[in-house]
């Protein structure tokens, strides 16, 4: 019967020390799943932000894609030439002397804004030349190109040491701008 | 000692519950389903022949220990600390008593009572309890010392009360023989024996005085139960550790669930990326930033409307740049800072190039709003007409 009695105290005793045991370890692997669970929390309203900001940037993701023209329709020289469009500022030019000088990542404030830069030049020239019906409309054509986001335009020469040439200019560091295919 | 347990326990008891009747029982067979039914509300006090109560110190054992369940071993004397245990009372109880009972009642033990009772006197008294039964009666002495239980001595004597004389002078016989052996000690009598008139001389007879309180103490029956009780507050620790744990795990685990559904629900649709973010940011900066190239018209026509204000001058070309210093080499060698330049062809005068041309650069540098200064100047002669000229390359700095 003592042992009986010991037994009751031993069994009191190390049930104690079980739940004991059980509560410290419950606690503690209560507080590990609430610290998983809090950075799981943190990385929630993280995502919820940049959803919303995703969302403010929803126009700039149609702007982008409205101003520049995709990469992947870009294969050869007349592509992009027609990338270029110099036609639709009213400047004439010829495919035919086109030439690609750089292929050129396009980096702004040292980032890469996904996008390439293709410089053009025209065979035995500086830069690419284009023809206009006047002075006036050349300038006006230029002034046309140079306003598309998706140009980049150095240098213009405009005239000729020739009298009786036609209204040109030399578009000098002329380059289309192409985005990356997602 | 401060506090005596003893009394703390009978008024803690005589507080709270006062005794019901006792129903003495000294053999299983008064133990059957009428007589339980008869002592429904009694407290069942185990004694005489069911029990058999022996200080550890004598060694002495039932005959037949089989038939008994050895109970806890109950102290000789009350101390808060119970640490000096230098003897013990060890008792047995019947088990077919207890198997009776099983299930109906808890049995209390009469030795129980008597030594509680024993406990409290502050003189030397020696208690004889004990019970009739048909033919003889079991007699239960115990001696106490200074609040300490010091012998114990059942006896059997093959009288009853109901031969009043010879029962009488039994007992007679055994107080003087016990006073002889304890001078100086109080003699009682307690129930359930009877008072007899001849005795009063002898003893003291204190009725039912040891019964007046319920002594429940732990009872080994033998069966289950014990086992059970034994568990009892172990597995209520264990137990209350194991909800502890799985509360706080479950609960953990919900948190933790209702977090990562939430952000399923929210991770839905685009994968996130927050490098887009910042790329887009960039791209929206730089569709936002003004080019310098969209100056370049202007300048021009700024210069080519100037240099339209000079007679007689034959524009030839004009250099717009935003980039000074790149892509220079084309008109001639411009200073790096120069982001104009043209050419023009203008009749040479009968007086020095420079001092020609310094006039019209001042009156030109007025108009573009710009620094000028001759490049190069070359004189040429048209050789059809030998009509000369001057072709002059002028570069400058035009501020916005």
């Amino acid at each position: 019967m003592i042992e009986q009695l010991r037994n009751t105290k031993l069994l009191i005793g190390g049930s104690l020390v079980i739940a004991g045991l059980l509560v410290m370890d419950g606690y503690q692997t209560y507080q590990s799943i609430s610290a998983k669970t809090e950075q799981q929390v943190r990385i929630t309203v993280q995502l919820n932000r940049w959803k919303a900001a995703m969302r403010s940037m929803q126009p700039t993701i149609a702007d982008w894609g409205k101003n520049i023209q995709s990469a992947d329709q870009v294969k050869d020289l007349l592509s992009v030439y027609r990338a270029l469009n110099l036609e639709s500022a009213g400047l004439a030019s010829s495919p035919d002397v086109l030439l690609l000088s750089k292929i050129e990542r396009l980096t702004f404030e040292g980032s890469d804004l996904h996008a390439t830069i293709v410089w053009a030049t025209s065979a035995g020239k500086p830069g690419v030349m284009v023809t206009a019906p006047s002075y006036s409309q050349l300038i006006e054509g230029i002034n046309r190109l140079a306003t598309r986001r998706d140009i980049k335009l150095g240098s213009v020469i405009i005239g000729s040491e020739d009298e009786h040439s036609v209204p040109q200019a030399v578009l000098l560091g002329l380059g289309v701008i192409l985005r990356d295919n997602k | 000692m401060l506090i005596d347990p003893v009394a703390l326990n009978a008024m803690f008891w005589g507080l709270v519950r006062r005794s019901p009747p006792c129903w003495f029982v000294s053999h299983a067979d008064q133990v059957n389903t009428e007589s339980l039914a008869e002592h429904k509300i009694d407290d069942v006090v185990l004694c005489g022949q069911a029990v058999f109560a022996a200080l550890q110190s004598s060694g002495l054992m039932p005959a037949r220990a089989d038939d008994y369940f050895e109970q806890p071993q109950r102290p000789t004397q009350r101390r808060l600390l119970d640490d000096k245990k230098d003897d013990a009372l060890r008792i047995w109880v019947a088990r077919d008593a207890l198997q009776r009972l099983d299930g109906h009642k808890r049995p209390l033990l009469a030795f129980d009572h008597y030594l509680l009772w024993g406990f409290q006197q502050r003189i030397n008294t020696i208690i004889i309890g004990g019970i009739e039964s048909k033919y003889e009666t079991n007699l239960e002495i115990m001696v106490f010392e200074q609040r300490k239980l010091v012998a114990v001595e059942e006896r059997i004597v093959p009288v009853t009360s109901r031969n009043t004389l010879p029962f009488a002078s039994e007992l007679i016989r055994i107080i003087s023989d016990e006073k002889l052996r304890w001078k100086g000690f109080r003699v009682v009598l307690s129930a359930p024996l009877p008072m007899l008139p001849e005795l009063a001389d002898s003893v003291e007879y204190i009725d039912q005085a040891a019964f007046k309180h319920r002594v429940r103490e732990t009872i080994n029956t033998g069966s289950l139960p014990p086992l059970g009780r034994v568990l009892r507050w172990p597995a209520a620790i264990a137990i209350t550790g194991i909800l502890f744990y799985c509360a706080a795990l479950g609960l953990g685990w919900q948190q933790y669930i209702a977090a990562r559904n939430e952000y399923r629900a929210a991770a839905h649709g685009e994968p996130f990326n927050p490098e887009l973010l910042s790329l887009l940011e960039k791209q929206r900066h730089f569709l936002d930033t003004p080019q310098p190239q969209q100056q370049l018209s202007q300048r021009a026509r700024i210069i080519a409307s100037a240099l339209s204000s000079v007679d007689h001058l034959a524009v030839k070309r004009i250099f717009v740049t935003h980039q000074a210093g790149a892509g220079n080499s084309t008109l001639g060698n411009l200073t790096a800072d120069a982001n104009i330049a043209f050419t023009v062809d203008i009749p040479a005068a009968n007086i020095t190039a420079l001092e020609q041309i310094q006039p019209i650069l001042a009156s030109l540098s007025k108009q573009m709003g710009a620094d000028l200064r001759l490049d190069t100047q070359r004189e040429k002669s048209d050789s059809a007409t030998g009509f000369k000229s001057l072709h002059l390359l002028i570069e400058g700095v035009m501020h916005d």
